[in-house]
């Protein structure tokens, strides 16, 4: 239905491209959050999300400094990648280190990158290259700002990252279900909870341009949440996840394409979580009707 | 090394300590040899250190003495493939997405190896073993919709496609229905039959005698260990079960 309207905006090849590539992330946003939401990894993932802030704002500050441009996509990957994995690390140590709970630990972590991230932007808004590139976009994302050789690495990563997580399918439904098993099978336990948080953290980074910092977690959580309303395989949750955050991801890019000043991520979660709100009715419902029969 | 047949004795212990932290150790100098096709039950009071044990055997406790714990007359990282662990069933998330089917084929991930999918062969090997523990019709059933004995059965069936030789089971017949208790001593007592070593954590001191041929009386160390008709005399039981655990502690360092 959205079909003729975007035409007549004119964006042709590079819409599909856009869609395709949010397609991608989405699915692969919903499978990564399959595992996390398994491993009660939602809270740290969200601290993760918004710790990549600070990491974009230092590699474009740095990058402004070497003159190698503060825009350079690489730079910005590689610095959003660096403080997420700094956070994901961050929380668990300081639960432990300190009795102020995981829930305390989570916030304190979250306050302490995000509003580290937030001082950052402001002086990265006050280069001029800085504000002209629009860094401000990446707090919520913009599908339309996205040009096409971005989709095009952001894609290359979400889908390097999809292959990574089909290979590994089995030991990670392995680390989530059961970790003492996974240590009495002999695997290595370790290796596979930091792998799974890579496999979050490069999710955050391809997505982050698309569904911006502020809520690309929110893609990762709630298509999977979703997911959890349908029972079945692992196999079988993780790909309707997969379907759900594509579906989300795709509908949120239409939306906000159709509505000039409608930033990308927000439209998104709001699919995710419009779906979320369908399966929990239709649940809800589904068991009321089987109590009265 | 010690002398060939205690060497290749299924598990044995000497003195071997573990615990959650070095000021919280909850396992004390326990020594005790396991033979080939035994069936022993490890029986204690609640906060005996019981489950503690088992899992600092199988190196799970964050402090725990590896070198004191033989299995085959190897290190555990050596006999890893001969030796099976049921964990209680409440320490397991039941509502993660999972059939019964996926639940049992985990046993298998270690032999089908790393980046390998499950395959038909590994599917038919875990429905063979859901066969065994009565459970062939729930094979595609999600865990969530199953009843706490089907879950225990579902754990012991994950078990049993290791083929282990030696299998440490934590509280297999706790909170379990009638079936599910016939079925499980049927799944064990054939298994010893073929030369299986089991140790099983049983709480029930009532019943150790309808399903176990040996035990070992245990509070923060072993107390007893023999044939259970002999091991779990009247004295021994209230001993073990009215001791404190500090003063074990306590008599344990003059001893």
């Amino acid at each position: 239905m959205n079909a003729p309207s975007l035409a007549a905006t004119g964006l042709g090849a590079n819409t599909v491209l856009v869609l395709l590539g949010c397609g991608i992330f989405g699915a692969l946003a919903g499978a990564v959050g399959t595992f996390v939401i398994a491993r009660r990894r939602s809270l740290i993932a969200d601290v993760a999300g918004h710790a990549a802030l600070p990491g974009v704002c230092l590699a474009f500050l740095a990058g402004e400094a070497l003159h190698i441009g503060g825009r350079t996509p690489w730079l910005l990957l590689i610095g959003a990648a660096c403080t997420a994995l700094l956070a994901a690390w961050f929380v668990p140590w300081l639960s432990r280190r300190f009795a102020i709970g995981a829930d305390g630990a989570t916030a304190v972590s979250l306050a302490l990158f995000f509003g580290l991230g937030a001082v950052l932007l402001s002086l990265v808004q006050s280069h001029e290259s800085g504000s002209q590139g629009g860094l401000r976009r990446l707090l919520f994302g913009s599908a339309a700002a996205t040009s096409s050789a971005d989709v095009k690495t952001l894609a290359a990563l979400a889908l390097v990252t999809l292959v990574a997580l089909a290979l590994l399918f089995k030991e990670l439904s392995l680390l989530a279900f059961d970790e003492q098993h996974a240590r009495t099978l002999g695997f290595p336990v370790r290796s596979l909870d930091l792998l799974l948080t890579l496999l979050l953290v490069a999710t955050v980074v391809a997505g982050m341009q698309l569904a911006g910092i502020v809520l690309v977690v929110s893609m990762v959580i709630t298509p999977a949440a979703t997911a959890r309303f349908f029972h079945g395989s692992i196999a079988r949750v993780t790909a309707i996840a997969a379907g759900f955050g594509a579906a989300s991801a795709v509908c949120g890019v239409l939306v906000s394409l159709e509505f000039e000043h409608l930033p990308t991520g927000p439209a998104m979660t709001l699919c995710a979580a419009g779906l979320f709100l369908l399966a929990l009715l239709a649940t809800t419902r589904g068991r009321a009707e089987a109590v009265q029969s | 090394m010690t002398a060939g047949a205690s060497a290749a004795a299924p598990l044995e212990l000497r003195g071997f300590s573990a615990g959650y932290s070095q000021s919280e150790i909850k396992v004390v100098d326990a020594s005790f040899t396991l033979g080939r096709g035994t069936l022993t039950a490890l029986v204690g009071p609640n906060g005996a250190g019981k489950s503690t044990l088992l899992k600092g055997i199988l190196g799970l406790t964050p402090v725990h003495d590896a070198g004191a714990v033989r299995f085959f007359g190897q290190s555990l990282d050596a006999a890893r493939e001969r030796v099976a662990y049921l964990p209680q069933r409440s320490e397991i998330d039941w509502n993660f997405p999972a059939s019964a089917l996926d639940v049992v084929a985990m046993g298998l991930y270690r032999r089908l190896g790393l980046f390998r999918r499950v395959n038909r062969a590994a599917r038919d090997e875990a429905r063979a073993a859901l066969a065994l523990v009565g459970l062939e019709a729930q094979a595609a059933q999600p865990i969530g919709e199953l009843s706490g004995g089907q879950r225990q059965r579902v754990l012991l069936a994950r078990a049993l496609v290791q083929r282990a030789d030696l299998l440490l089971l934590d509280e297999p017949f706790a909170n379990v229905d009638e079936l599910t208790e016939r079925t499980i001593a049927r799944v064990l007592e054939d298994l010893r039959a073929n030369g299986t070593t089991i140790l099983a954590v049983h709480h029930d001191i009532g019943t150790v005698r309808a399903n176990f041929a040996s035990a070992i009386l245990f509070n923060v160390r072993v107390l007893a260990h023999g044939p259970a008709e002999s091991t779990l005399t009247d004295a021994a039981i209230v001993r073990a079960y009215t001791a404190s655990n500090a003063a074990n502690l306590s008599a344990g360092g003059a001893a």
